[in-house]
């Protein structure tokens, strides 16, 4: 049984989120506060699968908590935010998180989200592939550039994996979206664009000589294979 | 105020100190009555008197001159004709003098009085021609225009550090304050920079409150809302099928509410204009085609056609987030009273000073009577089509552009439809 963190300060709606998840079968684990989430990731040895966490708490906000986080753990992270502020959800996203509901949200939609995320990529084929320097693992979820390896979040290896796999052709955001973050694209929808400027400067840091991606307006984004 | 002081002091140093030779003007008297007689004297007196001085000749006790001798002068006559030669100072500033003059064989009397003039103030008084007078004036000159530049170079600076901070405040920046020195200084622009940052903090807070207000409106807002959908779910996979459309429009219902909340916040947003933030150079043509490429699957959807005319660049200064808000709700609006397999026409065009919006749809268009009212918060066109919105979207448009200083304008299209303009001021950078 897959296991879900969620930390938000309003008691009531955890225990009603909570309800809902363990009725679809998801262990749920609840936090109230940033700082003992952080501190249930530094003591438990087995992590949970997936965090919804909430923007606005008292104390060390949610945003605050997932730079934290991230830089020890790439599991899926989910936002919530009640704020309707539109420049928290790119913020969000910037930070590592890879996904973002703002409340009051369908919980069916949630569930869906969640589903998408805990689902690794089994579509497509399980073999290693490589574009340049840049190589991927599949069955591992594990990317490299050379000998360096990437951390990504799994939205940002399932964009890297849906690039990789069209290498040097266009794929469109809509089917970035599918793949990458398991869901119909919306109506303003920058999700893929940012989780695509992350994944570009892992790749650039990485090596310089590593393949980059292009965007082409209206349509999508193309990973470039290298002319050699 | 400052000339006229340097003035007067000049001149009351020369009235004191340049004393005319009485004999002098004596014998000169005398020599004028002789040459030509009384009615001569009369006549040279007069331009004496404009210098504060009055004379009179008398033979035997007679005045000579017909006009009546002036005051002082009658007062102190007995003493005046006592000695050969007489000066007396009944006031500090009033000088009498008598003096024996001899025409041809007759001995006459000169008096004579020197007074400030009556009513104005002691005036130039130089026997000794105009030329230390001209210097004088250069002087009075030289020192008003010494002084002026000392005042203006200590009004200069603090009037220049008022500027800056006025202006950096005008341009968004609320944190900007004079501070010391000037505040601490005394004076009227110490004052007046104790106003400025008194004004700048109270500005400053107000908005910063309105800000956070915005916020926890919202949050407040929507944490019911989204335990009241999470409850409504959980009991929906509890109820009976027939009881399954009353939950799904309680669903819905959220949806709406928490939509009409988004754009009270947005209206709200607008209305607070730009205050605090910085207008940055916002690419219109730029924009156009983003958000038309963000409305292309809300148009394949609806299976509608987009053009675009627009040029290369169209930049102004404005506000990105708010602009490009009100062309999402143009769009918006287009896409949603457009027929199937219609086209909606996006145009952006530089004006001489500003930049022209438009967006057409060929969708069932609003009664001429509406159009005005179309910018109207809750609106809604009696021609019985009723948007999916809340009411609030062309409202926001209007006050966006209007927070930019431009306007907005609604016509129906020959041929059907709607056309909306917003025309944009500023300089346009190529």
């Amino acid at each position: 049984m897959r296991t879900i963190l969620i930390v938000d300060d309003d008691l009531e709606l955890c225990a009603l989120l909570a309800d809902y998840l363990r009725r679809e079968d998801f262990e749920v684990q609840l936090a109230h506060d940033a700082e003992t989430a952080l501190a249930r990731f530094a003591r438990d040895q087995h992590p949970p699968d997936l965090l919804i966490l909430d923007v606005m708490m008292p104390g060390k906000d949610g945003l605050t908590a997932l730079r934290e986080l991230r830089q020890r753990h790439q599991l899926p992270v989910i936002i919530l935010s009640a704020r309707g502020d539109p420049a928290d959800r790119v913020v969000g996203l910037e930070l590592g998180a890879d996904d973002y509901l703002s409340k009051p949200f369908l919980p069916r939609e949630l569930l869906a989200r969640v589903r998408a995320l805990l689902r690794r990529g089994s579509a497509g084929s399980d073999e290693p592939l490589s574009v340049g320097l840049l190589r991927l693992q599949p069955t591992e979820r594990r990317a490299w550039v050379g000998e360096t390896e990437l951390k990504l979040t799994g939205a940002e290896y399932s964009l890297l994996l849906a690039l990789a796999r069209q290498a040097g052709n266009v794929v469109n955001k809509a089917s970035l979206t599918e793949e990458g973050l398991g869901r119909p694209i919306e109506r303003f929808d920058r999700s893929v664009d940012v989780h695509v400027s992350r994944l570009r400067r892992k790749l650039s840091t990485a090596s310089p000589l590593a393949p980059g991606i292009e965007s082409v307006r209206g349509s999508g984004y193309l990973l470039t294979r290298p002319s050699a | 105020m400052i000339s006229a002081l340097v003035m007067g002091r000049i001149a009351r140093e020369n009235y004191t100190t340049l004393t005319p030779d009485w004999h002098d003007l004596a014998s000169d008297t005398a020599a004028i009555y002789d040459a030509a007689g009384i009615d001569a004297v009369s006549s040279w007196a007069r331009p004496l008197q404009r210098r504060g001085i009055q004379i009179a000749l008398l033979e035997n006790g007679r005045n000579l001159l017909m006009s009546p001798l002036p005051p002082p002068m009658e007062d102190n006559l007995p003493r005046l004709l006592r000695d050969s030669e007489i000066i007396l100072h009944p006031k500090s500033d009033v000088t009498l003098v008598g003096l024996d003059i001899v025409s041809g064989d007759r001995t006459l009397r000169f008096l004579a009085m020197r007074a400030p003039p009556r009513g104005s103030g002691p005036r130039f008084f130089s026997p000794r021609g105009q030329l230390p007078m001209l210097i004088e004036i250069l002087v009075s000159l030289f020192v008003i225009g010494v002084v002026s530049w000392l005042i203006a170079r200590s009004m200069g600076k603090p009037v220049e550090q008022l500027q800056r901070a006025v202006r950096r405040v005008a341009a968004g920046d609320l944190s900007a304050r004079i501070g010391a020195p000037l505040v601490q200084s005394k004076d009227e622009l110490g004052q007046l920079a104790r106003d400025f940052d008194h004004m700048a903090n109270r500005i400053e807070s107000l908005v910063e409150r309105n800000r956070w207000l915005l916020r926890d409106i919202s949050h407040e807002l929507r944490s019911p809302l989204a335990r009241l959908q999470l409850a409504l779910e959980l009991g929906r996979g509890e109820a009976q099928s027939t009881v399954q459309p009353y939950f799904d429009r309680a669903s819905r219902e959220i949806v709406r509410l928490d939509e009409l909340i988004a754009e009270m916040l947005a209206l709200s947003r607008a209305e607070e204009g730009a205050a605090g933030m910085a207008p940055e150079a916002v690419d219109l043509a730029e924009m156009a085609r983003d958000r038309l490429d963000e409305a292309q699957i809300e148009l394949d959807n609806r299976g509608l056609k987009a053009s675009l005319d627009a040029p290369e660049t169209a930049v102004l200064e404005g506000h990105s987030v708010l602009l490009g808000r009100a062309l999402d709700n143009l769009i918006s609006n287009a896409i949603k009273f457009s027929p199937a397999g219609s086209e909606i026409q996006l145009r952006v065009a530089a004006l001489a000073n500003g930049v022209q919006i438009s967006v057409e749809d060929r969708g069932p268009g609003v009664p001429e009577a509406e159009l005005s009212q179309l910018f109207s918060p809750f609106y809604r066109g009696s021609n019985g089509l009723r948007a999916n919105g809340q009411g609030l979207g062309l409202a926001i448009v209007e006050r966006i552009v209007q927070v930019h200083g431009g306007r907005c304008l609604a016509a129906n299209r020959e041929g059907g439809g709607l056309s909306m303009t917003l025309i944009l001021p500023g300089s346009v950078k190529p």
